[in-house]
């Protein structure tokens, strides 16, 4: 008959030194997580747009001046600087992740995937740009 | 070796048989100009203090045996060079595994871990010995050969932040091994590793880190592994994409 051996006396496991805002790499993640917040906040105003543009003129003008209004500036400026950390952020994983063979479709190239990811950005942005200025609706 | 200028080590001991909890010991070292910090160790352990307790092998960045916080990185060892640091170096087991004993970690649950994705080829039928070998184009290597050099040092684990949260998350090492063994065109398991890799503590528990890259000694890129399987799985479970092996 066998008994089996005691299990091995351990210290439990440390957390990483510097975790969660002192090294700066866990920092720079922390805060891309905290984005999801800033996100969130940003995807309410913007449906706030949608719902103003869906309602009419006079309400899609009075929504561009609320984002214009001072309470509006202050709310509005850290979710687009947020956002665009988000932005930037993301594409150090995100660029990987299509970079794989799709059944008969070949990886794209890196190169490729960069351009597209701040090309898609640049351009969405200059479209709401273009809107909310009013040059285009 | 008297002359050689002294570099303070704050090791971190933990001896069950006396200590409650790890505690911070000091020791002063001559170091020689071409040291590597597992030089500084094995000169403690030999010179100065028999009891210190640490894992090492091959000294030369292969066998992934002698990896520690070395000031508060996850590092093998043998690849940091001690003039690389200031005159106090401070050096920790690996962060996020239990401590055995001093510098040694208890990978056990690491070794599970990596067994849990079944890192070996996977064939539904065997091809007769008489018929030759699997053939691999290079394009089909090169699909995978970056995963393939991952020495399960288990620095990545260390670096995870999910992992410090959640140690049921099978991690970026085997994450990678499965991923590996996926997109190795020999292989057909990619069913049986389905369930694992798409589970709750699988690739949907990572959250984008990308610590484990960064910390990797090899240029292995778990997280691109983690993440690519995202898309993958995503795709197979919507059955966009077929799922190799399944019936």
């Amino acid at each position: 008959m066998t008994t089996q051996a005691p299990p091995t006396p351990t210290a439990p496991a440390r957390v990483p030194d510097g975790w969660w805002l002192e090294h700066p790499r866990y920092r720079n993640y922390v805060f891309f997580a905290a984005t999801g917040v800033v996100l969130s906040a940003a995807c309410v105003v913007l449906l706030f747009g949608v719902h103003a543009l869906a309602t009419g003129h006079a309400a899609w003008q009075a929504y561009l001046a609320n984002l214009g209004s001072v309470p509006g500036q202050i709310l509005c400026w850290p979710l687009l600087l947020g956002t665009l950390f988000f932005a930037v952020r993301w594409l150090r994983v995100g660029v990987k992740i299509p970079q794989v063979p799709l059944g008969p479709l070949p990886a794209p190239p890196a190169a490729a995937l960069w351009a597209a990811h701040f090309g898609g950005l640049l351009a969405l942005s200059a479209l709401l740009l273009l809107i909310l200025s009013g040059v285009i609706l | 070796m008297s002359e050689s200028p002294k570099v303070i080590f704050e090791v971190l001991r933990f001896r069950p048989e006396q200590d409650e909890q790890p505690i911070w010991q000091t020791y002063e070292v001559p170091c020689m100009p071409d040291w590597v910090v597992l030089d500084a160790l094995n000169y403690i352990k030999d010179e100065i203090d028999p009891t210190l307790s640490h894992r090492w092998s091959c000294r030369m960045g292969v066998c992934g045996s002698c990896g520690m916080m070395v000031n508060g990185l996850p590092k093998l060892t043998c690849n940091v060079f001690v003039r690389d640091y200031s005159e106090t170096i401070r050096v920790a087991p690996l962060a996020n595994f239990p401590i055995v004993r001093d510098l040694v970690v208890e990978l056990e649950s690491f070794m599970s871990k990596l067994k849990s994705v079944k890192p070996w080829i996977i064939r539904k039928i065997e091809k007769d010995l008489d018929t030759g070998e699997y053939l691999q184009a290079p394009e089909e290597l090169d699909r995978f050969k970056q995963f393939s050099m991952c020495i399960n040092c288990a620095l990545c684990y260390a670096a995870c932040p999910v992992l410090a949260h959640d140690e049921n998350f099978i991690g970026p090492a085997a994450i990678a091994l499965g991923f590996r063994y996926n997109q190795d065109s020999r292989d057909q398991g990619e069913a049986e590793r389905f369930e694992i890799l798409n589970s709750h503590d699988g690739v949907w528990a990572c959250s984008y880190a990308n610590e484990c890259s960064e910390v990797c000694p090899k240029h292995v890129d778990p997280a691109a592994a983690v993440n690519r399987s995202k898309l993958l799985g995503a795709l197979q479970w919507m059955r966009i994409l077929p799922l190799r092996g399944a019936e």
